[in-house]
């Protein structure tokens, strides 16, 4: 009796040793379970690489730069002149009475606006689902960038010690979480419609 | 119609608190004053290890320069000259620059951009420690690197005998220095959470919806 309870657990310690992966193993099953993401990151990372060569070259800062800049501000401006504020738009420079801001570089909203449009290109799916993803998410953030400047400057005027914060982490990082959020309601859209196409 | 509400109870809120959370959380003053002095050690330590030309000094004392709250300031100097002065012996004068950057910028704010998004990602909590914890070791090592590429574009600006670098050689570190400080802000944080935290199909699980 006692010999066979030893040989059944023997015969227990075998199999628990048979069903344990090596970590070679195991590291290699967790790379197969990581390689579309890896594939997706590295895609999205080389696209933001080569914004960011494109944003921070001398060719970006003469020709377009400064135009766009004044662009947003001019939009800005008037967003803001629709809540009556009577502002003045110059040189990329909005002022009104009380308070006045300059639009400059990381201000225009690209920065998210490009780690969107990278990852919706990247991400692995059908690419006529990406086009309205990319137009619709384009429009929504060039948008959103522009209340996030309105709102800016109303902080700026009735709370101003507060104007830095918000200009930091709500005009930054509360703007690049937008964008991110945008992207996975459009992966959620996108999704959908996949399986929606699946099924007919 | 897409579930706006659904996604503003599961994502937005939760990031904010956390996010906000952790933001006025190392803005309580021992908190702030322990996440400086860490970060002032640290970055003087690693620092004179990689750049050993070079003398940086981290002590606040020593530097008796009246810093900002958020701001870190180090002393550096060119280490050869400094011993140099020192065999002599006697009273010198030691010519010292200064090296500041912005503790949320630098450190925390990407920090708390990435742990936020863990903790909103749809994974069981054993999975989102470990990502948190891999995350932060990934996103130091990050921030330590645009700290030392902020550190040889400003020594080699100053031209103090070391680590001098040709208009072109600096044109580029200008360049990168550019790219890295901005990226580790938002983009850094996106491409580290996607590292450590997704898995194949994990992306599914944001679904707001499912269809059935």
């Amino acid at each position: 009796m006692a010999k066979s309870n030893k040989k059944n657990k023997k015969a227990r310690k075998q199999q628990q040793q048979k069903a344990k992966p090596s970590p070679q193993q195991s590291f290699q099953e967790g790379l197969k379970a990581k390689s579309p993401v890896i594939l997706f990151l590295v895609g999205f990372a080389v696209c933001v690489i080569v914004f960011y060569l494109f944003y921070y070259s001398s060719w970006y800062e003469e020709n377009l730069r400064d135009g766009l800049l004044a662009f947003q501000a001019k939009l800005g401006g008037g967003l803001i002149n629709l809540f009556g504020y009577g502002v003045q738009v110059n040189n990329g420079i909005i002022s009104g009475n009380d308070f006045a801001m300059s639009i400059k570089n990381g201000c225009d909203g690209l920065e998210a606006t490009v780690l969107f449009l990278s990852a919706v290109l990247m991400f692995p799916i059908a690419f006529k689902l990406k086009i309205p993803g990319l137009l619709l998410g384009f429009g929504i953030l060039f948008i959103a960038n522009l209340i996030r400047i309105m709102g800016l400057y109303m902080i700026g005027v009735h709370w101003n010690s507060a104007f830095e914060f918000f200009h930091l982490h709500g005009g930054l990082v509360l703007f690049m979480f937008f964008a991110l959020s945008i992207w996975l309601l459009w992966i959620d859209w996108a999704y959908k419609k996949e399986k929606k196409y699946a099924t007919h | 119609m897409l579930p706006i509400r659904t996604y503003l109870i599961r994502y937005l809120i939760p990031f904010l608190l956390i996010y906000l959370g952790l933001l006025g959380f190392s803005h309580l003053p021992p908190v702030r004053e322990k996440l400086k002095n860490t970060a002032r050690t640290q970055t003087g330590f690693v620092l004179n290890q990689l750049l050993p030309k070079t003398i940086f000094i981290s002590d606040p004392k020593r530097i008796n320069y009246d810093e900002k709250p958020s701001r870190i300031t180090l002393a550096y100097a060119n280490r050869g000259a400094l011993e140099e002065q020192q065999k002599k012996g006697g009273t010198f004068s030691m010519d010292f620059r200064l090296l500041h950057y912005e503790l949320d910028q630098a450190y925390l704010m990407g920090l708390f951009f990435l742990i936020s998004l863990i903790a909103i990602t749809p994974i069981s909590w054993k999975r989102r420690a470990l990502s948190v914890l891999l995350g932060s070791i990934l996103m130091y090592a990050l921030n330590t690197i645009a700290i030392y590429i902020l550190a040889i574009q400003k020594i080699a600006n100053e031209k103090i005998g070391v680590y001098e670098l040709s208009s072109n050689q600096l044109e580029y570190i200008d360049l990168f220095s550019q790219i890295f400080n901005n990226a580790i802000i938002f983009v850094l944080p996106v491409i580290v959470w996607g590292i450590v935290t997704l898995r194949k199909g994990d992306l599914k699980k944001f679904v707001l919806t499912p269809t059935h």
